[in-house]
């Protein structure tokens, strides 16, 4: 601000109490996590896949695309699974006979799963063995162990309170609130590992929860969550955010 | 390269999202159409990232991308004077129904007066007052030469606080507005 500018009427001697007020209550209303979560949900890929990416567009990462496909991706009871692919699943969930659960809802009509869900569904992104995000169709759902959701069952069930947070909402939080609380992200992302312990969502997560050790200034913490993330989600296309969050090259 | 591209839209939203919606809301958004023009905002974003050249900061080009979506809304709208009132009362984070009525009233007020300004004016007054812009980030915003912005802050303050003033005065002879604090 140069010196030319002047006082903020919020500050200033000139306004009145009503007018300070007026400012004051404006500059405090801000929207809450749900409605941007909500809005995150339309935006699709623009806030998640590559735009115009062609294939890639399901194997990206963010925070809407996944939005958009978590809710249907954890009803299929897909533990660990990435969201990179989980648009694929949703669309060949129908094609992998008798797993298509609830289709109906994957194929809601939500622009951001239309378009998360490209023309080029079939593609299962190559992952390697070691990726603990990948998973294999072909086995048996009751594998998922403590998922919370198995996958064939017609009707799927969670294990969190029906009044829980979706993991999506969680998520969205965390991304909201991180430049201007890293510490209230943190715990949230905290209670989404909780509610969600075989979520989709975990790495999404973990960059918000190693981005918002960086803005506490707990560079040391987030440097070995960082490694770990690395090490857990070799192959992952948010290393180099991860990377970049902790500075390195 | 397409996925940097979506990534940093990513990360704009997060970071600039709560600032878009409550500027879209001062610069005259009805509460209805602020999610959908929040949504708006963010796709001419994505569509332009590639052309910012950064001789602003991204939080001034974000900004001015509002005032012009604003200003497309309302010309559109071409329903000024109704879309002010309507508004319900917003969800507020405080339980107390007098504190969150007060709150609501407040801003209800000022988006009146606000409306009552040309765009030009009402934008850097928002940017200026509300966004807390500077005055330089403020006039590359809008477009306009620096000292012409100066001229509309000051403009608008007169106008804010006289319609203001005026609105007060209206309602303590009507009866009402004691909770709303200033004395005459």
């Amino acid at each position: 601000m140069s010196d030319r500018d002047p006082p903020r009427l919020s500050t200033s001697g000139d306004a009145s109490a009503l007018l300070k007020d007026a400012l004051r209550e404006s500059k405090a209303d801000l929207p809450d996590e749900a409605r941007l979560a909500a809005i995150a949900l339309k935006l699709g890929p623009i806030v998640g896949g590559a735009a115009g990416g062609g294939a890639a567009a399901a194997a990206s990462g963010g925070a809407a695309a996944k939005a958009s496909v978590a809710p249907a991706a954890a009803k299929l009871g897909a533990a660990s699974l990435s969201m990179k692919i989980a648009a694929a699943v949703a669309v060949t969930a129908v094609a992998v006979g008798g797993t298509a659960v609830v289709a109906p809802k994957i194929m809601a009509p939500k622009t951001a799963v239309t378009v998360a869900a490209p023309s080029s569904p079939i593609t299962m992104p190559a992952r390697t063995a070691n990726d603990p995000s990948t998973f294999d169709l072909a086995l048996p759902p009751a594998s998922a162990s403590a998922a919370p959701l198995p996958v064939p069952s017609a009707k799927p069930s969670t294990t969190p309170p029906a009044d829980a947070p979706t993991e999506v909402a969680l998520l969205a939080r965390a991304q909201s609130i991180l430049a201007t609380d890293p510490a209230a992200a943190l715990a949230t992302c905290s209670d989404r590992a909780r509610l969600y312990p075989r979520g989709s969502l975990a790495q999404e997560c973990e960059v918000v929860s190693i981005d918002a050790l960086v803005r506490e200034g707990k560079t040391a913490e987030a440097k070995a969550r960082a490694d770990k993330f690395q090490t857990d989600y070799a192959g992952s296309a948010h290393i180099p955010r991860v990377k970049q969050i902790v500075g390195e090259p | 390269m397409p996925q940097l591209s979506s990534l940093s839209v990513a990360d704009l939203f997060r970071e600039h999202a709560p600032f878009v919606w409550r500027a879209l809301r001062r610069l005259g958004v009805a509460d209805r159409d602020v999610d959908d023009m929040v949504q708006e905002v963010f796709v001419v974003v994505h569509r332009k990232l590639p052309e910012f050249e950064g001789r602003s900061s991204i939080r001034t080009w974000i900004y001015g991308i509002c005032v012009r979506t604003a200003s497309d809304y309302r010309n559109r709208a071409r329903v000024k004077r109704e879309l002010l009132p309507d508004s319900m009362p917003d969800v507020t984070a405080s339980n107390d129904a007098h504190d969150a009525l007060a709150q609501h009233e407040a801003r209800a007020l000022l988006d009146r007066v606000l409306g009552e300004l040309d765009d030009d004016k009402r934008a850097v007054f928002v940017l200026y007052e509300i966004e807390e812009l500077g005055m330089a980030e403020v006039a590359e915003a809008v477009e306009c030469p620096l000292q012409t912005a100066y001229s509309r802050l000051h403009a608008a303050r007169k106008l804010v606080q006289e319609g203001i003033a005026k609105m007060q005065s209206d309602r303590q002879r009507l009866g009402g507005g004691a909770s709303l604090g200033g004395a005459r």
